[in-house]
């Protein structure tokens, strides 16, 4: 399968694009409620987001807001084709069987 | 290695539930602090006009001032706090929010003084039903259902404010019904979204 991303699949590496593939565009999510949202901990959600950045499919943005440092996370140009393309693959699976059983 | 039928349809259904929980979540974070301000300010409103009738007018201006100003402060902290999300296009966002309520107030009050109803109770139920309605066109278009639920259930107990509970208590009743259950509405989203 042509489409098919061993990157993205990975379970939890999944969920974090697909959390930030519904933001807009404009949006970047915090660290912290990525975190909170996808029930990870610090140093798993780190590990990942480390691995999709290596692979240009996010943007890690690390700032200070009120003196406190901040870590936003957007999905880049790449990584939305990517997750794209990856569904489309997963539908191939699907449609593919669907046709076997016909 | 390739996914069989069956671990492609579940990672299809973990996509969508994560990109649903998402959405919910972060619409959930950024209105319900504006649904607990304005339920309070409708809960104020309605008491006091109930007390002090004849000052309906001043009542509601201040109230909706005040709700103004508390957005304003509401939105800056969001902005400034960057929590759920951080938004390169927040400022655009927040003028949208502005001209889409303030073109629904100046329907209002066109639409006001072309009827000209003289009924306080019927002119008080009119503005709360477009709001209700601006609440429902949200709720459809962004898919959020708490606004969708909120706008159908406060106009339903409009409804029955306007035709089935007596007059001297109709702000009791709007101050329980559309104020209390908009800041339940907002603690409810507030402690399940946390």
């Amino acid at each position: 399968m042509a489409g098919f991303n061993d990157i993205i699949h990975q379970p939890s590496r999944l969920q974090i694009m697909a959390a930030l593939v519904s933001l807009r565009s404009s949006e970047k999510a915090d660290f912290a409620y990525l975190k909170k949202l996808l029930d990870l901990t610090d140093g798993n959600l780190g590990a990942h987001l480390t691995r999709l950045e290596e692979a240009g499919y996010i943007k890690i943005e690390k700032t200070f807001i009120a003196r406190k440092p901040r870590t936003f996370i957007n999905i880049t140009g790449k990584g939305r084709d990517a997750f794209t393309e990856h569904i489309g693959t997963l539908k191939e699976i699907i449609e593919s069987k669907g046709r076997q059983n016909e | 290695m390739n996914p069989n039928n069956q671990q492609a349809v579940d990672t299809l259904e973990l996509i969508n539930k994560t990109a649903s929980q998402t959405k919910k979540s972060v619409a959930a974070k950024y209105s319900s602090p504006h649904i607990i301000l304005w339920g309070c300010i409708i809960i104020a409103g309605y008491l006091l006009t109930h007390f002090y009738l004849s000052w309906v007018w001043i009542i509601w201006n201040v109230m909706g001032l005040v709700g103004w100003l508390g957005m304003c402060v509401i939105c800056g902290y969001q902005k400034r706090k960057g929590f759920p999300t951080k938004n390169s296009q927040y400022t655009k966002m927040w003028w949208q929010e502005i001209a889409f309520w303030t073109a629904l107030y100046v329907f209002i009050a066109i639409s006001l003084y072309l009827f000209k109803p003289r009924n306080g109770i019927i002119i008080n139920a009119y503005i709360i039903l477009m709001v209700m309605l601006a609440y429902i066109i949200q709720g459809i278009w962004n898919r959020e259902l708490f606004m969708l639920g909120l706008g159908i259930f406060i106009s339903i107990g409009t409804l029955i404010g306007v035709y089935w509970v007596p007059v001297r208590l109709y702000c009791f009743w709007m101050a329980l019904t559309a104020g209390g259950l908009m800041v339940l509405t907002g603690i409810y989203l507030q402690v399940k979204y946390r």
